[in-house]
């Protein structure tokens, strides 16, 4: 299989990247061709995006540790999630053609029954069983990562109902998948309407607000931006060249330099360091790839 | 004293919670409807209060210190009891989410009467929600994601396929591998999700 | 909620070892798959009908061109499946030995400050082939568990040392595994929020000293 690196990532660059949704609409086969207007990428060519089953499993593992340990929802990657549901759909397909392509084969031996499976038939069988096992493994994943979600949908309901004023840095409508938009709507709704019901609507005019910021303590949770994380500072794929903001110690080490604004702080983050630190000291890293939560 | 009540109800909830993370149990006690009302009577009382004082104060051109602070103590306690109210409602209904997600969605209403403590306990707005929040459930199940089982488990997969020995004669089964005759004594290889139920009625054992 | 609070914030255990099992190990395969000579002559330059692997977490090319007694690379959970059913044999790590880790449980006595450079999994790996491949591994199991046995005990009490230096600012922890940082995690972090807090509140009364 050849894969070309500068794929993968100018891939991995719309992905995070603002994408509009025609073109997260459009790529249903393996070769999805990128498209040459409004992508704010420096490698604006035609390619085919020939990426990796094993790549997007790395990039979804690491998406999925970086969402279990942020505080704040991050942005739904769309296109990676596409690739990935629609493989799922067709090892689903793929497995099922083998598996009747065994059974064929094994009812012709006629030695089918047997007590203990005999040695061929095993070797027959393991493909299928490592297939199975896998696709369970990416499953898992899958619907771990899309929990979290709506947990984190859940949490910050209010939030999100009043996110599209906010500093975002996406709009709603690609912080969250087309479902998850749904979900939140329908969910946040309902909710209201247990709170209105039982509760707010026997509360005099002027208190029935669920989302009122202006009395002692405010009733909209937010992410909480300062939480301390864990994070692994991985730097730029080689590949991809070097990060401008990357310094260099007196060491020789190579940091990333950041500030603890609340403190007047300066602090590093070497290459291959693990640090405890601010959530938001290291969000725009964590954004782009270079550092991630462990 | 004004709060007491709403102090009161918040550490219910509190215990209810605590007592389900600790014991893994899914237990909802008793909606609080006499407890509720009275809260929300009490509030009544205090909206009355502060209106009063609100009169009172415009008699005397909003000069009295003392009657200004009694309004702002008066505002506080109606603020305090309504984030008590919701407090409790929420911890209820985050419970009921999580019920919801643990029996995959499937008509958590006579699940719950299954479960020994009835949808009794539930306010009647609960139950309505308890519906709704199922029929969400089951929407986001299907189409986009059918394939990964949204309410599976998050647990991650470890020996999808286990070697067995078989305790007691079964008789064939058929799996996707082909018909095992489960004879006494033999051992096979078999995915686990396919015989969980022939381990848990000791026809088979995990070796 | 649709996550039980207990994976909230943090890992199980059970997820941190399905993470390591996506790592690659070495393997001496039992038998052979790559196509004869003679098959893929047949084939010609188009790909033959259908690989008879085909994963998506794990690299396939590897298992579909095994032969038997070359060693080879592969994800750690095929390699634990595939020696489940006595089809290979696992090479065990260079760490994972009585002397190199002897070296390890050394340099941890010496620097009280740092910890030694294991790799990030050591712990599950040692773990995991302990229980699962025993008789792959250079030494005798009992004699490898209780070099782990020490090495994690020492690195728990340099952590428990370290812990004096919990602040409200940061920390850097090079060489921590995994699981050793799960394991710290809500009780480091629960600390390093309070502290957080406390100074966040001290410094509000008095803005500026």
């Amino acid at each position: 299989m050849n894969i070309d690196i500068d794929d993968i990532l100018a891939d991995l660059d719309r992905d995070t990247t603002a994408v509009d949704s025609s073109l997260i609409t459009q790529g249903h086969n393996d070769t999805t061709v990128l498209g040459s207007d409004g992508i704010p990428l420096n490698k604006q060519r035609v390619v085919p995006a020939a990426i990796s089953p094993v790549s997007d499993f790395q990039t979804l593992m690491r998406f999925w540790r970086n969402e279990r340990m942020s505080p704040e929802l991050l942005p739904y990657p769309h296109l990676l999630m596409e690739r990935t549901l629609r493989r799922i759909q067709d090892q689903l397909e793929h497995i099922e053609c083998v598996s009747m392509g065994y059974l064929e084969e094994q009812s012709g031996s006629a030695e089918n029954t047997s007590e203990s499976v005999g040695s061929t038939a095993l070797l027959n069988k393991l493909p299928l069983l490592c297939m199975e096992a896998d696709l369970e493994r990416l499953k898992f994943v899958v619907r771990s990562l899309l929990r979290c979600r709506l947990a984190k949908i859940d949490k910050y309901s209010l939030y999100l109902r009043q996110f599209d004023s906010e500093h975002g840095v996406v709009p709603i409508s690609e912080l969250l998948s087309r479902q998850e938009l749904e979900y939140h709507e329908r969910h946040s709704a309902m909710l209201l309407k247990l709170l209105n019901n039982s509760i707010l609507r026997h509360m005099p005019p002027e208190a029935q607000a669920v989302d009122d910021n202006d009395g002692s303590v405010k009733m909209v949770d937010e992410p909480e931006w300062d939480r301390f994380v864990f994070v692994y500072v991985n730097g730029p794929d080689t590949k991809q060249g070097v990060d401008p903001r990357l310094q260099v110690n007196e060491l020789g080490q190579q940091f990333y330099p950041v500030s603890i604004q609340e403190l007047h702080e300066e602090a590093e983050l070497a290459l291959g360091g693990i640090y405890v630190m601010r959530y938001n000291v290291v969000r725009e890293l964590v954004l782009d790839d270079m550092v991630q939560l462990i | 004293m004004y709060g007491d009540l709403g102090s009161k109800l918040v550490l219910e909830a509190k215990r209810a919670q605590q007592l389900n993370r600790s014991s893994g149990a899914e237990q909802l006690p008793m909606f609080q409807d006499e407890l509720i009302r009275n809260i929300i009577k009490e509030v009544g009382q205090l909206s009355k209060s502060a209106e009063y004082l609100t009169a009172q104060q415009e008699e005397t051109g909003f000069q009295d210190k003392v009657a200004r602070c009694q309004y702002f103590v008066t505002l506080l306690c109606i603020e305090r009891n309504k984030r008590c109210l919701l407090a409790y409602q929420k911890l209820r209904s985050d419970a009921l989410d999580t019920f919801t997600w643990n029996r995959n969605g499937i008509d958590p209403i006579s699940s719950l009467n299954a479960a020994h403590q009835g949808s009794a306990n539930l306010s009647h707005h609960e139950q309505e929600y308890l519906k709704e929040y199922a029929q969400l459930v089951t929407d986001m199940k299907s189409g986009d994601y059918t394939d990964i089982d949204l309410s599976g488990s998050l647990t991650p997969p470890s020996d999808v396929f286990i070697d067995v020995r078989v305790l007691k004669d079964a008789g064939e089964i058929q799996t996707e591998y082909g018909v095992f005759n489960l004879i006494k004594d033999s051992q096979f290889f078999v995915r686990q999700a396919d015989v969980e139920r022939l381990i848990q009625q000791g026809y088979l054992q995990k070796l | 909620m649709s996550l039980p609070w207990k994976l909230r914030e943090t890992f199980s255990p059970e997820e941190i070892q399905f993470m390591v099992e996506n790592e690659p190990i070495k393997i001496f395969p039992r038998f052979t798959t790559k196509p004869s000579v003679r098959g893929a002559a047949r084939g010609g330059s188009a790909p033959s009908a259908q690989p008879r692997w085909k994963l998506l977490t794990a690299n396939d090319t590897p298992l579909n061109n095994l032969v038997a007694i070359q060693t080879t690379q592969v994800a750690l959970w095929i390699a634990l499946l595939l020696k489940q059913q006595g089809k290979c044999s696992i090479v065990a790590p260079e760490w994972l030995r009585l002397a190199q880790l002897q070296k390890h449980i050394d340099y941890e006595l010496k620097n009280t400050e740092r910890f030694s450079d294991l790799p990030w999994n050591w712990l599950v790996v040692a773990q995991l082939l302990f229980s699962k491949a025993a008789d792959d591994l250079h030494d005798p199991v009992h004699l490898l568990r209780g070099k782990v046995q020490d090495l994690r005990e020492i690195r728990l009490g340099k952590i428990g040392q370290g812990l004096k230096h919990l602040n409200e600012s940061h920390l850097q922890l090079d060489n921590l595994s995994l699981l050793e940082i799960n394991e710290l995690r809500p009780f480091v972090l629960g600390v390093m929020n309070k502290l957080k807090q406390v100074h966040g509140s001290v410094s509000e009364d008095q803005p500026d000293e």
